[in-house]
C-alpha cells in the first residue's frame, strides 16, 4: 500500500491500460480535487460540475482503454484539457437553446405576481370598464361601431369587414380610427377611466 | 428587448481558458488536502465504470458476438 502512493501518474496510467483497475481509482483520488475545482470555477453550479467531472473521467477511462492515450505531459493537465472542452460543449449547448435558469438568479422567476390568478378586484376593475366601452360602443354612428364590433367581438381582419360591409378597406379603417377618437371623447366626456392594469 | 438570454457565452468561454492556464500552472500537490471535491456517489459511479467498460474493438474480435 505504502509503495502505491508514491507511483507516478504514469505508471499507474500504464498499469491501467494493462488491467488493473485498482490503478484509475488512484488516479481520481489524486485528482479529482484539481479537476472538480476547475470545473466548479467555471460553471459555478455543484451539481452541474459533477456532471462535468463525471462525463470527463468517463472520457478518460475510455480513452485509455480503448489504446487512444498517448503521454504527453502531466496527467491532469489532459484531464482538466478533457474538461475544459466538455464546459465550452455545455456553453455552446446553453446558447443554442438560449435557456433561462432559475439557478442562474438569486430569486425565483417564475415567482412573480405578474403570472399569479388577477385578485377579485382586479377581476371587478376589468369587468367594469370592459362593461363602460361595450356602453360606448353603443354611443357610436352605425357604421363606426360596426366595424369595431366586427374587429373587436368577432374578431375578423379589416378585409373581411371590407368584403362584409362592401367598402374599401381604407374606409373601413378610417372608420375604426373614427371609431377610436369618438370612443376616447366620449369617455372624457364622461370621466371614464378605461385603463386596465 | 434584448435575447431572453443574458448570459456573455463568449465571455463565459474566455474565462474558462483563463483558469485553464491558471490550474494547469498550479502544481498537483497543493490540492491534496482540498475538501472541494464531488460527492463519493459520482466518484464511485465513476470507479463501477472502469470495472465494467470494455471497448467495443476488444469485442469485436471475439467470434459470433453481436452487438446491438
Amino acid at each position: 500500500m505504502e509503495k502505491q502512493l508514491v507511483l507516478s501518474d504514469e505508471r499507474l496510467v500504464k498499469d491501467f491500460i494493462a488491467g488493473k483497475v485498482t490503478s484509475i481509482d488512484m488516479l481520481i483520488e489524486r485528482h479529482k480535487a484539481k479537476v472538480f475545482s476547475y470545473i466548479l470555477m467555471c460553471v459555478k453550479q455543484q451539481e452541474l460540475a459533477e456532471d462535468i467531472f463525471q462525463e470527463a473521467f468517463i472520457r478518460v477511462i475510455k480513452t485509455l482503454k480503448n489504446g487512444r492515450y498517448f503521454d504527453s505531459g502531466k496527467f491532469s493537465s489532459w484531464v482538466m484539457r478533457i474538461a475544459h472542452n466538455l464546459i465550452i460543449d455545455h456553453y455552446r449547448k446553453q446558447k443554442n437553446q438560449s435557456v433561462i435558469s432559475n439557478d442562474n438568479y438569486e430569486y425565483d422567476l417564475f415567482n412573480s405576481a405578474k403570472f399569479s390568478d388577477k385578485s377579485v378586484e382586479e377581476e371587478m376593475v376589468k369587468s367594469q370598464v370592459l362593461s363602460e366601452v361595450a356602453m360606448l360602443v353603443k354611443l357610436l354612428p352605425d357604421n363606426q361601431r360596426e366595424v369595431v364590433e366586427m374587429r373587436h367581438y368577432r374578431d375578423l381582419s379589416f378585409k373581411e369587414i371590407a368584403e362584409e360591409t362592401n367598402v374599401s378597406i381604407n374606409t373601413a379603417l378610417g372608420r375604426m380610427r373614427y371609431a377610436l377618437m369618438n370612443l376616447r371623447k366620449l369617455a372624457e366626456e364622461r370621466n371614464i377611466s378605461l385603463t386596465l392594469s | 428587448m434584448s435575447n431572453t438570454s443574458t448570459h456573455d457565452f463568449l465571455a463565459r468561454e474566455e474565462e474558462a481558458d483563463f483558469w485553464l492556464s491558471v490550474f494547469d500552472k498550479l502544481p498537483d500537490a497543493i490540492f491534496s488536502r482540498r475538501t472541494n471535491t464531488p460527492s463519493q456517489n459520482v466518484v464511485n459511479n465513476i470507479k463501477a465504470f472502469a470495472r465494467a467498460y470494455h471497448p467495443v474493438k476488444i469485442l469485436r474480435g471475439e467470434e459470433g458476438i453481436v452487438i446491438n
